[in-house]
């Protein structure tokens, strides 16, 4: 039995959920939302399948023609399956989000459908086995994402999409070319465990090679918002709140991040990247967008503004560390790939809820509102705890790791500015957490809530996410959190056989 | 005896059906539309039915060289064909209103004789006639149904053409008098050397990059592709366009020895070159829709344009030049239909005032951002497949400037594709009368999109038919 087809099917169901979406009449809207769940459903079943035929040892791949000698290809390894689970998960939460957050709006079907286009393309980008495979979707996630950046139509949004698209075709534009000199420099572009250049016996010239990478990490570099590249992310704010959900978690900037472990790990290879020393300037690119996201966070008062700045910093977790060589802070970066999702989203979540239900979008207006909105505001919290990374949250298994290996591999400054970082963090959103639960409501405002605080579309979503955190953390050590997961391929990775 | 199958009827029929095409909507003017249109799909299915006899050459009216009309059909012509029949067919089915205006029917069809003619043409002479014939009678299709710009655009059109062919000409004649051959294959096989063979390439280049609207060639490109009705557009900027190009090709590549095209090939790169960012630059700052789009057909041809500089010494870039070729026919024509149908429904077709026409317009919506999509060269489409070719061919052969010159004039495309984009995403005024939208004609813009998109798929048959000597 050789279910090679699970790969294409994944990305497919998603792909064909958009287009039944975009033929179902604007009027039928209960139609289009059991269609839209029961593909992001499908979809979830399909990536639990292959994630349990993968955890049995199967491997999968489809291949289909493409170019002359650079066919597409879709493959399961634990890293897209990381990805894919992620994406999976969020899709159908945030569907349901969605769903309560545009009850009475416009353009739904364009908005869903480019939804399931988006995820789709996610998928792909996921389960790329090529760098040419990956570049394809990485464009379509350009293309799909832009119509839901721009959803409301109005002066601002068209405006922000300009600046959306600048910089992430611009972005695209760099990794094509990347793709292009690799593929005719070395004629391939599979992604390989252990590094396609670095196993290769033959490879191009070192100068090359590096411009290569410099090309194709300031390509994807876009997507992940390294600074000074990151300037599309507080603009795409202007996008409906579950937009924002999907772009900061899974979509758009993880995809990027994403980039960056397959560029280093897969394509290049970490005997290869340290060779060519190709990592310490991208840990020296990481860092300063850590630190810069979190500055630039402390002066918004805009909530989904602050919100944006926080993800450029907590986005380069990642980048960092893989850029760090050592397999613990490795596990660290590719775990924050998940963690980072699930919190993220629980914040636009909750901002989204508390904007759709109180009209409040400036963090100055949020006196006393965890009375109003409980539920709400204790997601908020619980995925704020785990931003600034206190145990037990998601996001302290990712710093422990990340500033375990740098410590291990003696890159002591690492450890400060994880520490430099919380501090930030803490800053900003510590204050927002006393400002709803301590403060006083202005006057006037309602105290409680009659009945629900919001649709339990709304606030029921980010409290799962939340939980997500929680959960992520205390099962750590099960062989199916994402660290498990994450712990399996870097040792692969690294050529580790057995557990140290 | 022959059989049905015989190449030498399916040949004969390509140009031979179109005309008789032609002569019934002279003889039934009232089904003239539905006689050009069941023509078209007929001849759609007759260049799928060619497929099985590529390599076949055939004599009409039994007159053999030098004296008969040649027609050979090799990989090359078939691809030519096989990207022109459908959009002549998915065209005539989305402007059946055009093609009821008096005498389109008839131009519409010996359109189409003339453009299989050119494609199939085995000797000079009777690729003058082609090249003739589809001047006249694209030309007269300019000024059909549109306003008096239009008939302004055409009438220069025509002197260009006619300008064109007269230098054309005048290569055929010298080389006949060289030679006292026009058979392609005889006259290559000369050895033509020194002027005899400059003076005639140069005259026949000029001629056919002035029809063929390559930059600076271009002035009279943009007035008559962006004033003429939408599927005239079409057919010129997919097909009317290439004919000219095609000749070029064959005239280079079996004509002309390797080496006279290793020593043009830089002014073929210049020139490119410099249609790439000329085109893109107006497309960039137009301000009418279909402005934009006849724009960048001037940008679209100067990848040809480039591609035929690398001939000489990558042999992939002559399949890039058939990609791009065929990926902007049938992108360029589907956003021909569907930005006629979007500016219809906007009632002006000024590109910072268009709006989202509503979801009765989803499919010409659709084919809009395919379109956009392949002729920025995004992938998995045609257009891709194009560039990609061509960039790896010329790193090949040592041209590394190749991919970021066509990288950043896909920057450049994509720029004014999201003016599109853009007006996509605005709302309509409050007043905005729903309408119905045309279905047929979204669908055919959608069709002939998806096949740009499908095309990014057909690398490699595509190569093979190229490659392929007959």
């Amino acid at each position: 039995m050789s279910p090679a087809w699970l790969p294409l099917a994944i990305v497919a169901t998603t792909l064909v959920s958009g287009v039944v979406i975009f033929l179902t009449p604007d009027r039928m809207v209960r139609t289009r939302s059991a269609l839209n769940l029961l593909g992001a459903v499908a979809t979830l079943g399909l990536v639990g399948l292959l994630v349990l035929r993968v955890s049995q040892g199967g491997s999968y791949a489809t291949r289909m023609p493409f170019l002359p000698g650079a066919p597409l290809v879709l493959q399961s390894d634990a890293l897209s399956l990381l990805f894919c689970g992620l994406s999976a998960v969020l899709w159908l939460i945030t569907t349901l989000y969605a769903v309560g957050y545009l009850r009475h709006g416009a353009h739904r079907p364009r908005f869903f459908g480019f939804f399931a286009f988006c995820v789709s393309a996610t998928m792909g980008v996921a389960l790329a086995g090529n760098l040419l495979t990956f570049l394809v979707f990485y464009e379509m996630l350009t293309i799909s994402t832009y119509p839901l950046v721009t959803h409301r139509g109005d002066a601002a949004s068209l405006r922000a999409g300009r600046i959306y698209l600048a910089y992430t075709l611009g972005g695209g534009a760099m990794l094509l070319l990347g793709t292009m000199l690799l593929y005719a420099l070395h004629g391939s572009g599979d992604f390989v465990v252990g590094g396609l250049l670095s196993q290769a016996e033959t490879r191009p010239g070192d100068g090359a090679l590096t411009l290569v990478f410099a090309v194709l990490i300031a390509g994807v570099g876009v997507k992940a918002a390294l600074v000074p590249l990151h300037g599309w992310l507080p603009v795409a704010m202007v996008a409906p709140a579950p937009v924002s959900a999907l772009l900061h978690a899974v979509a758009v900037v993880k995809a990027g991040a994403f980039g960056i472990v397959r560029i280093v790990y897969d394509l290049f290879g970490q005997t290869l990247a340290e060779t060519l020393h190709l990592l310490p300037p991208l840990s020296v690119v990481a860092a300063a967008t850590i630190l810069w996201g979190s500055i630039r966070a402390l002066g918004q008062d805009d909530l989904k503004r602050r919100l944006a700045y926080s993800t450029v910093s907590q986005v380069s977790y990642i980048a960092l560390g893989v850029s760090l060589a050592h397999p613990v802070a490795a596990l660290g970066g590719i775990i924050h790939l998940v963690h980072q999702g699930i919190m993220k989203i629980t914040l636009f979540f909750c901002a989204g809820a508390i904007a759709e239900t109180t009209g409040i979008k400036k963090i100055s207006d949020m006196d006393g509102l965890g009375r109003r909105m409980p539920w709400t505001m204790g997601a908020f919290t619980v995925a704020a705890i785990g931003m600034i990374g206190l145990p037990p949250t998601a996001g302290f298994v990712t710093k422990w790791y990340v500033s375990s290996g740098a410590l291990e591999s003696g890159q002591t400054w690492v450890m400060v500015l994880m520490l430099v970082s919380s501090g930030f963090n803490a800053a900003y959103f510590l204050p927002i957490i006393r400002r709803v639960w301590f403060a006083d409501p202005p006057p006037g405002t309602l105290l409680r809530p009659k009945g629900l605080e919001a649709s339990p579309l709304l606030f029921g979503p980010p409290v799962v996410t939340a939980a997500l955190t929680v959960l992520a953390a205390l099962f750590a050590e099960s062989q199916l959190s994402p660290l498990g997961w994450a712990e399996a391929l870097v040792l692969r990775e690294f050529g580790f056989v057995e557990t140290p | 005896m022959p059989t049905a199958a015989s190449p030498d009827a399916v040949l004969a029929a390509l140009v031979v059906l179109p005309l008789a095409a032609a002569l019934g909507t002279l003889v039934l003017p009232r089904l003239a539309p539905a006689v050009a249109t069941a023509a078209s799909w007929a001849n759609l299915a007759l260049v799928a039915f060619a497929f099985g006899t590529i390599g076949g050459e055939t004599w009409l009216a039994g007159w053999s060289a030098p004296l008969g009309i040649g027609l050979r059909l090799d990989g090359l012509a078939w691809v030519f064909l096989a990207f022109s029949a459908p959009v002549f067919a998915l065209a005539a089915s989305a402007g059946r209103a055009t093609l009821a205006e008096d005498g389109a029917a008839t131009l519409w069809t010996t359109l189409i004789a003339g453009v299989n003619a050119i494609f199939l043409g085995a000797d000079l002479f009777n690729l003058y006639v082609g090249l003739e014939v589809v001047s006249l009678s694209a030309a007269a299709l300019t000024a059909v149904g549109a306003g008096a710009a239009a008939a302004r655009a055409a009438l220069r059109y025509l002197f260009v053409g006619l300008g064109g062919s007269l230098l054309y000409l005048m290569a055929v004649a010298s080389i006949y008098r060289a030679t006292g051959a026009l058979d392609i294959g005889l006259v290559a096989s000369m050895g033509l050397q020194g002027p005899a063979l400059a003076t005639p390439l140069a005259l026949a280049t000029a001629g056919l990059l002035l029809k063929g609207g390559v930059a600076p060639f271009h002035f009279w490109l943009p007035p008559a592709h962006g004033n003429a009705a939408p599927i005239v557009s079409a057919a010129l900027s997919a097909v009317v366009v290439k004919t000219a190009l095609y000749v070029l090709l064959r005239l280079w590549l079996d004509v002309a020895p390797q080496t006279a095209l290793a020593d043009a090939a830089p002014i073929f790169r210049a020139l490119g070159l410099l249609a790439v960012v000329v085109g893109g630059v107006a497309a960039l700052r137009a301000l009418r829709l279909k402005a934009l789009i006849a724009y960048s057909t001037v940008a679209q041809l100067g990848y040809m344009a480039l591609a035929l500089g690398f001939a000489a010494e990558a042999p992939g870039a002559t399949v890039a030049f058939v990609a791009f070729a065929a990926a902007h026919a049938l992108a360029k024509s589907g956003l021909f239909v569907a930005a006629g149908m979007i500016a219809k429904a906007n009632g002006h077709d000024e590109v910072p005032r268009l709006t989202d026409p509503g979801t009765a317009y989803g499919p010409a919506k659709a084919a809009l951002a395919i379109s956009g999509g392949a002729l920025a060269g995004l992938p998995p489409t045609g257009g891709f497949l194009a560039k990609w070719t061509l960039a790896q061919d010329a790193a090949a052969a040592g041209a590394w400037w190749v991919a970021p010159a066509l990288v950043a004039a896909g920057l450049l495309t994509a720029a004014y594709m999201a003016r599109l984009a853009t007006a996509m995403m605005r709302d309509p005024p409050e007043n905005a009368a729903a309408d119905e939208g045309g279905p047929l004609r979204g669908w055919s813009a959608l069709a002939l999109a998806s096949a740009a998109l499908l095309l990014g798929f057909l690398g490699a048959p595509l190569a093979a038919l190229v490659e392929a000597e007959p």
